[in-house]
């Protein structure tokens, strides 16, 4: 297996809040990560993700209008949106939401507060899935 | 799970306030670094001016659980100058967004608490609330909570305060 370049990865974040979503960009840029987008809404997410072959979908589970959650479930059903790894982000700290997400198709699941060594092991987990993924792909 | 009353926060009140100060202190520092400490002094008469409020609310059945938090603008900004650019600032207001996630952040783990107890709440979005409707600033009944930070002056400024109370739920708009 060949380990992704960070650099050529795809990553949208989708948060309603600002903050959040620049705190996310500035830690994965510190991992080597460069092709960064970002959507307020699930809205503006499925748009983005209809043009562009995203490798990392951050999800904000809730958000006003449809749920980061919800949007995760509906691209979970279908095929060709299997090479996304969703990556749940919320402050939901109780363990039945994680294992809701994980049930649900969710790559990783990361509890705000983020912390910074928390967060670069987890993405390290979401490089190996992604990796195994395209192995599984490529036979 | 169980029927949640005002009369169940009441006598959960010290342990929900422990889960609160927890909370707001592990988020400044996760989220921007920033070194806060709770403590008793209360904030001076006048200075509400240039704060800026948030608030959520718990739900279950009747009840809600409405917690409010005023943070003291140099807190904000200093926080907000970690991650944003003087430019992008100036165009782009964020000590509102800011508010929101400490808010959502704390409170979720209140809830998450409360499930521990037995009470299954739901949590509602984060919000601004108009001043009319302010409980910090229209003296309801509180506890208060107080959060300290160095300001720019480096005096121990209060950055932070929380207060939380239960109601009926009739009146609630969130």
């Amino acid at each position: 297996m060949t380990a992704p370049n960070i650099a050529d990865l795809r990553v949208l974040l989708v948060d309603d809040n600002v903050v959040v979503r620049k705190l996310i960009e500035m830690q994965l840029t510190n991992m080597g990560f460069a092709n960064i987008d970002s959507a307020s809404n699930s809205n503006e997410a499925q748009e983005k993700i209809s043009v562009t072959a995203y490798d990392i979908v951050f999800l904000d589970w809730n958000m006003p209008g449809k749920s980061g959650y919800t949007l995760m479930q509906e691209y979970r059903e279908d095929r060709q949106y299997d090479h996304i790894a969703f990556v749940m982000v919320t402050a939901e700290s109780q363990e039945r939401y994680t294992r809701e997400a994980l049930k649900a198709g969710a790559t990783m699941y990361i509890t705000k507060p983020i912390a910074p060594a928390t967060f670069k092991e987890k993405i390290e987990r979401v490089l190996a899935w992604i990796e195994s993924n395209r192995a599984a792909k490529t036979g | 799970m169980k029927a949640i009353s005002p009369q169940d926060i009441d006598a959960e009140r010290a342990q929900i306030s422990n889960v609160v100060s927890e909370g707001v202190i592990e988020t400044f520092n996760s989220m921007f670094g920033q070194s806060i400490t709770a403590g008793d002094l209360a904030p001076k008469p006048g200075t509400e001016k240039g704060s800026v409020y948030s608030s959520i609310k718990l739900h279950q059945a009747d009840v809600d659980v409405e917690f409010c938090f005023r943070f003291d603008i140099g807190l904000l900004l200093q926080a907000a100058a970690l991650i944003f650019t003087k430019e992008y600032l100036a165009n782009n207001p964020v000590q509102n967004d800011i508010a929101c996630e400490i808010a959502n952040i704390v409170c979720s783990k209140v809830k998450a608490y409360l499930n521990e107890k037995g009470f299954d709440t739901e949590m509602g979005f984060p919000f601004i609330p108009e001043e009319e409707e302010n409980p910090l600033l229209k003296n309801k009944d509180q506890v208060h909570m107080h959060f300290y930070y160095d300001d720019v002056q480096q005096s121990r400024g209060i950055g932070v305060v929380v207060n939380f109370f239960a109601a009926d739920a009739v009146k609630s708009t969130h």
